[in-house]
């Protein structure tokens, strides 16, 4: 057998793999531990109280509340554009494209600070919702708003290229066997890019509850009524309630580490069934 | 169900797909549609399927116009290349999927829906995949499964878009003779598209031959392949060689503005020059062509000639590169050049 002329030295494949460990230790792995230690570090009392505190749990079920809304309506604007987009041919797709990808690339306090341009008082619409007493700004609607808004790209991104693979024939053949629209898309075309869109939602919400530039510009920081965790975070830090920050800010890591282990079961399974033939013949 | 086209355009853009295109398809007959690819077989298929709409003219099942309804109140049975089975569904649950996702008071019993899937199952022998998802079966499994789907519904049409395309050869030869008795045992008027000329040929009661959105010629195969209507048509099914001129009382004469389309085996090899063999030529290659035999030859000033013989005939004239032979046609036509098409180009002065 002939030697594979590629192969480095040993020493070079554990100094490669060395230094990744521990670039991504120091940069990942301590940062992390440190969330909970500094939680922790006055005691389980302490880290108790500021967890069950009434404006920590406030801006905890804000941000899951947020987060959840994004998740539906993120979801059913993402099959749908999604599928508009893999299925049909019209001028201005990829233009479409570009901007569905917009909010990835528009920093998320410039976002902000465009809904502020818009709902303000003295924005586009402000005196509109004024007049009729709707509170945008500083008010939920706003956050709900700049979470959608930052969260919109991960559906579409995500179902685009499966939908893509997976073409229309199945669908074309659903539809002359007589199955109506509402029968194709829940017995063909979504248990076709299930997985996608399950990848999609997941990176959707993870980004939700995580998200802070453009909801610190519209949430007004009213404490239990428009702080989020993050923002909640941000303020106990500045009050210098070290311990609390960080105890508030493992629930968000918590969060974070749950996501992370969905993503892994999903893309586990994704390529279990991908491998069982859901491939294209 | 009779099937009528009437005046069918279809365009994309500025490729014009399917032009004015007419045809009537009796009940209970099996007709192939055989072209190169793009001369719109395929968008003519999808048409009558309602799956594309044509930009002018109708189609009209039994009489009736069917613009306006959708492809899935037509009734027909699609068979796609690539079959479009259900991937994650059963083999049992892809038969059935027609029959529930009909609307409640149309749609039979689940012991009944049971029943037809069992039995038309049975019928493309592979009653024992049922459990089994698509991607466990072979190409010319999927493609009978597909088939039994198809036929669940009941349609009073069948259509079938290269349904045996993807397929190796021997499986495809064998579902060619299972589709033809498929047709003989359930009369059900079928359509199918197919760029093989031997497939056409072999299954089809009558074969209808497109080309750039028109129809070049319809009818029997035997009458089609024997009596082309159209250079295209002569080219199309079967190799020819094509020479330049007319042919008087078996010679060649040259320059004139026709062209003469001569099929492999109705040319006549000899040794010795003679009336019926005025041509000289040199032998390039002799290869066996499966159940005959191939010539190559060539003709002074480089024109190459495609024989097929008999292994017998090969026998006796026991031909080898560098020998000198003597060619004539048994059969031929003669065509005016400028209705010859451009695929027919990479032809020979005589």
């Amino acid at each position: 057998m002939s030697r594979i002329t590629t192969t480095e030295p040993t020493w070079v494949k554990w100094t490669l793999i060395g230094t990744a460990l521990g670039a991504m230790a120091l940069v990942l792995i301590v940062p992390l531990v440190a969330v909970f230690w500094e939680g922790l570090a006055a005691g389980w009392n302490v880290y108790w109280a500021a967890v069950v505190d009434a404006d920590a749990r406030h801006a905890l079920w804000l941000t899951l509340a947020a987060a959840g809304i994004s998740l539906v309506v993120n979801g059913v604007a993402g099959i749908a554009a999604a599928w508009a987009i893999a299925r049909f041919r019209f001028p201005g797709r990829s233009l479409l494209i570009t901007a569905i990808e917009l909010p990835f690339s528009v920093s998320p306090v410039v976002v902000g600070l465009l809904f502020v341009l818009l709902f303000g008082a003295h924005g586009w619409f402000g005196p509109m919702l004024a007049a009729h007493d709707v509170k945008i700004l500083f008010a939920m609607p706003g956050i709900v708003l700049a979470t959608l808004f930052i969260t919109f790209p991960f559906v579409v991104r995500e179902l685009l290229p499966v939908m893509e693979a997976v073409g229309s024939e199945e669908e074309e053949a659903a539809r002359v066997l007589g199955a109506r629209g509402w029968h194709i898309l829940w017995r063909v075309t979504l248990p076709n890019v299930k997985w996608g869109l399950i990848y999609g939602l997941i990176l959707c919400s993870a980004r939700a509850i995580g998200e802070f530039g453009a909801v610190s510009v519209v949430s007004g920081h009213i404490r239990g009524e428009t702080n989020t965790m993050p923002l909640h975070v941000e303020i106990l830090y500045n009050d210098y309630q070290y311990n609390a920050a960080f105890a508030c800010a493992s629930v968000l890591c918590l969060t974070a580490l749950v996501t992370l282990a969905l993503k892994a079961v999903v893309e586990w399974r994704a390529e279990r069934a991908l491998k069982q033939g859901g491939k294209t013949p | 169900m009779s099937i009528s086209i009437d005046g069918v355009t279809k365009r994309f853009g500025s490729f014009t797909a399917l032009d004015k295109l007419s045809l009537e398809i009796g009940s209970g007959e099996l007709v192939a549609l055989l072209g190169p690819s793009g001369s719109g077989k395929t968008t003519l298929l999808r048409i009558i399927a309602g799956l594309e709409s044509a930009d002018d003219g109708r189609v009209l099942f039994t009489g009736r116009d069917q613009t306006g309804v959708g492809a899935k109140d037509r009734g027909v049975g699609f068979v796609f290349q690539h079959y479009a089975l259900f991937r994650h569904m059963t083999v049992a649950e892809n038969v059935a999927f027609g029959l529930t996702v009909r609307p409640k008071a149309q749609r039979p019993s689940p012991a009944a829906i049971q029943d037809r899937v069992t039995h038309l199952l049975k019928m493309v022998q592979l009653d024992w995949t049922a459990n089994r998802l698509p991607h466990q079966l072979s190409g010319g499994q999927r493609q009978r499964v597909a088939l039994a789907r198809a036929l669940a519904v009941e349609p009073k049409v069948l259509l079938l878009d290269e349904p045996f395309g993807a397929l190796d050869a021997k499986v495809r030869a064998e579902l060619r003779r299972w589709l033809r008795q498929l047709h003989d045992q359930t009369g059900v008027t079928t359509v199918f598209v197919t760029h093989d000329q031997e497939e056409a040929l072999e299954v089809a009661d009558r074969v209808v031959v497109i080309n750039q959105g028109r129809i070049e010629q319809a009818g029997p195969p035997d009458e089609v392949y024997a009596n082309p209507a159209t250079p295209f048509v002569h080219h199309f099914l079967g190799t020819v060689n094509v020479f330049h001129g007319r042919v008087h009382d078996g010679l060649a004469s040259v320059g004139e503005a026709d062209v003469t389309f001569v099929r492999p085996h109705d040319v006549a090899v000899s040794r010795a020059r003679d009336e019926a063999h005025p041509i000289a030529a040199t032998v390039k290659s002799v290869a066996v062509a499966g159940a005959l035999v191939r010539f190559e030859l060539e003709r002074e000033g480089g024109a190459r000639v495609e024989v097929l013989v008999t292994h017998q005939r090969s026998r006796e004239l026991a031909l080898q590169a560098g020998q000198q032979v003597f060619i004539g046609f048994s059969e031929y036509r003669t065509y005016a050049a400028s209705t010859v098409p451009g695929a027919a180009a990479e032809d020979y002065a005589i």
